[in-house]
């Protein structure tokens, strides 16, 4: 379980992150929710100690160290590797890595989003690059998937080939905590949505819920909290 | 190995500009040693030396376009230590952001740049030792017998000229140099990543940083005037090593604690 007490950032007199707590368990889908700017993106970098903070995040009760990355990976919203690998070589490179790297799922992933081994990435559009992003991320074998974006600036193809791989077993147990604006896309695929605003947390829901008790989808509680 | 990987992807990263880098040296230092021979037969048919003069290769060594052919690697090699840095954070596809969340310690990442940077250095190094004694045969084959000298032992050419600098007389030689050497691209390192955790205000920390250490040095030299050259060069290993110290402490807490990407 990831977990998030009292976390805050400042950038000079501006909080981007103001008094955030929660928890991200095993086997659920979590989605934060949030226009631009609202703090998204560096709760995300915090989680994976990539920006500084005030306040605590553990991971099975343990601080983030060197150790905790076998369990926890980073699918940013651009593919973080060199452009001059091909994905071949991206693939031996995080197999070097990871312990728990997934060979199998690797090769099946590859196959599911039309990917070419000897490709270099420098050659592939967005969209492909993105696939490239989540079959690391994926067959890298840690619990948890962190993932910034992974539906913004793409065709709707590879967006439906996404959504499609969200709800697979390639997924199955896995802790997801990603962000999106594509609101009508994920509805069906997550379990829990965190809505931010200004840096805060404003309203944490898990979907079924809100379907059933307050009969009411996503949208129309994005529309109450930011309108 | 971790180490390893890293450092073969740093090599795999910079290959082909290393490759052109080198083609341009020592393409150029191949250049002078049969161009000059040719300016060398010019200058006596115009009587502007004597015919009767002999010339080894030293007079290669010591002109200033072979300075030049030495000075753009080292230019280079220097620019090197920031980008290495740099391109990670800016290039396409934020690299550093792989790099800080793979489950090794971030300081190998540190280390595998640093190896990076010491073993290019040392291959210019070994390529120019291994190249100078075809450079001196060039020169030889260009330049009728009359005017040639003879061939120089290469150690007595290298003491001859700026040469000197890269190579190395003794064991304890070798290692204040480099020691020297490792220190200096550990601390600019430690420079471009206060840059990356304080952005503005580590510029302004750098900065300094660099006024301090200049006083330093100018404080260094005055003490120099009462010291014993064994006693200097002490003095300098001490500090080169406590500088070597700071910076890595120093840059360990900033990639664990502080870095942003």
């Amino acid at each position: 379980m990831i977990e998030l007490k009292n976390v805050s950032k400042r950038y000079g007199r501006k909080r981007v992150m103001d008094d955030i707590s929660f928890t991200v368990s095993e086997g659920e889908i979590t989605c934060l929710i949030g226009l631009n700017g609202a703090g998204k993106t560096t709760l995300l970098k915090a989680i994976m100690n990539l920006t500084p903070f005030q306040g605590m995040i553990t991971v099975d009760g343990m601080k983030v160290t060197s150790k905790t990355y076998q369990d926890m990976v980073f699918v940013p919203d651009v593919l973080p590797m060199p452009r001059n690998m091909s994905i071949q070589e991206c693939l031996d490179f995080m197999n070097h890595f990871y312990k728990k790297w997934d060979e199998k799922s690797a090769n099946e992933l590859l196959q599911f989003f039309q990917l070419k081994k000897e490709e270099r990435l420098r050659g592939l559009s967005k969209g492909y690059l993105m696939r490239v992003n989540l079959l690391l991320g994926i067959a890298s074998g840690c619990k948890y998937l962190l993932m910034d974006e992974p539906l913004s600036g793409i065709d709707i193809l590879t967006r439906e080939r996404i959504s499609e791989l969200l709800t697979s077993e390639y997924v199955d147990g896995k802790a997801i905590l990603f962000t999106t604006h594509e609101i009508a896309e994920i509805e069906k695929i997550i379990d829990r949505a965190v809505f931010m605003k200004d840096g805060r947390v404003v309203s944490d829901y898990y979907v079924e819920l809100l379907r059933e008790q307050e009969q009411k989808s996503l949208l129309d509680k994005m529309r109450e909290v930011y309108v | 190995m971790n180490f390893l990987q890293l450092l073969f992807i740093e090599f795999n990263r910079m290959k082909w500009f290393l490759l052109m880098l080198v083609i341009v040296v020592f393409g150029g230092q191949f250049f002078l040693a049969m161009i000059m021979p040719g300016q060398l037969i010019r200058n006596v048919q115009l009587d502007r030396i004597s015919a009767y003069d002999t010339h080894n290769f030293s007079i290669v060594l010591s002109s200033n376009y072979y300075l030049f052919t030495v000075l753009v690697p080292t230019v280079v090699i220097f620019l090197y230590i920031a980008i290495i840095w740099y391109r990670d954070w800016f290039g396409k596809g934020t690299y550093m952001q792989r790099l800080l969340t793979l489950p090794i310690r971030r300081m190998t990442i540190f280390y595998a740049k640093l190896t990076t940077i010491i073993m290019v250095a040392l291959l210019f190094v070994a390529l120019h030792s291994l190249l100078l004694p075809l450079q001196q045969l060039t020169f030889a084959a260009m330049l009728p017998d009359q005017l040639y000298s003879g061939n120089a032992d290469m150690i007595t050419l290298i003491q001859m000229s700026f040469l000197e600098v890269f190579y190395w007389h003794n064991l304890l030689d070798f290692i204040y140099i480099y020691l020297f050497g490792i220190a200096l691209i550990c601390l600019i390192f430690t420079g471009v990543l206060i840059e990356r955790a304080y952005r503005s205000i580590g510029l302004a920390i750098n900065a300094g940083l660099a006024v301090v250490l200049f006083v330093l040095y100018i404080q260094l030299i005055e003490v120099s005037m009462s010291l014993y050259s064994h006693e200097m060069m002490w003095l300098m290993s001490v500090i080169l090593v406590i500088s070597l110290i700071v910076s890595l402490v120093v840059s360990s807490l900033l990639l664990t604690k502080r870095m942003s990407a």
